[in-house]
């Protein structure tokens, strides 16, 4: 069987994700000059933390369609 | 159009299943983040915010990036059979597991050094390899399931409405992914 490839919501939702990934690594980035540069970075960190995990849950973990039925 | 009681049936399960299987996996994955809070947390408890000077941050910062990298690597996979691109899945899947076993190789390296420079016997190493151990652990059998659902997307499973096993092991995946971004600077940069 063959199944007919949605091309337009495969390249705007591919388009979504690797938005999101490099918003990541632009974090990661910063976090990781920051951890080089501040003494004692803790604080400094926590929201760059809290950032990435939100992007992880929200956009790659679909963490708002837990309840949802289907695909 | 009306369907027939049978027909009706399938298609009221069809949809559940998914929800179901969603809550089940979060619940495991809450259960896994009690895990990793309580080897994280050990690592403050016992040791504060001190951390060597013999931390290899630049190795760390390069394996985060490849991580990242699988992530959306892994979310492509998913994005791709979701849409019917069988082709997406199979190669996105692939790369997935590719910078999955270079993560692994990077911790093993970094398994080396650490033993060397700060090893179990000491607070900060027995909380060090604990926690990149388990983490590696968890890397790793996340691996042997992309593998699996690999395999069955070559011999033709999964399509845009039934792909479940890829949704399960895709989001396992990003939990690996999430519990890195904490332990990243957990260990290495705090």
């Amino acid at each position: 069987m063959t199944t007919k490839v949605d091309v337009q919501g495969l390249r705007a939702k591919s388009r979504l994700g690797i938005r999101v990934a490099v918003w990541l690594g632009i974090l990661t980035v910063i976090e990781y000059f920051i951890a080089v540069e501040v003494t004692n970075p803790l604080v400094w960190l926590l929201p760059f933390v809290a950032a990435k995990g939100w992007l992880i849950m929200r956009y790659f973990m679909h963490v708002d369609a837990l309840f949802e039925g289907g695909h | 159009m009306a369907l027939s009681a049978g027909a009706a049936h399938e298609r009221a399960e069809a949809l559940s299943r998914p929800r179901a299987n969603r809550l089940g996996l979060w619940l495991f994955f809450a259960s896994e983040t009690f895990l990793f809070a309580a080897f994280i947390s050990a690592r403050f408890v016992s040791s504060g915010t001190y951390k060597p000077e013999e931390l290899n941050q630049p190795l760390a910062l390069f394996l985060t990036v490849v991580l990242l990298g699988s992530s959306i690597s892994a979310y492509l996979a998913e994005t791709s059979i979701a849409h019917g691109n069988r082709q997406g899945l199979i190669r996105y899947l692939s790369i997935t597991i590719l910078l999955g076993l270079a993560f692994l190789v990077g911790v093993g390296f970094e398994f080396k050094e650490a033993i060397e420079y700060f090893p179990p016997e000491t607070i900060y190493g027995s909380n060090f390899l604990a926690l990149i151990g388990l983490h590696g652990f968890h890397v790793f059998t996340g691996v042997v399931a992309l593998a699996v659902v690999l395999r069955l997307g070559t011999k033709g499973h999964f399509e845009p409405d039934d792909y479940w096993g890829v949704e399960g092991v895709v989001k396992y995946w990003h939990f690996v992914d999430l519990a890195w971004v904490v332990i990243f600077p957990t260990l290495y940069l705090f």
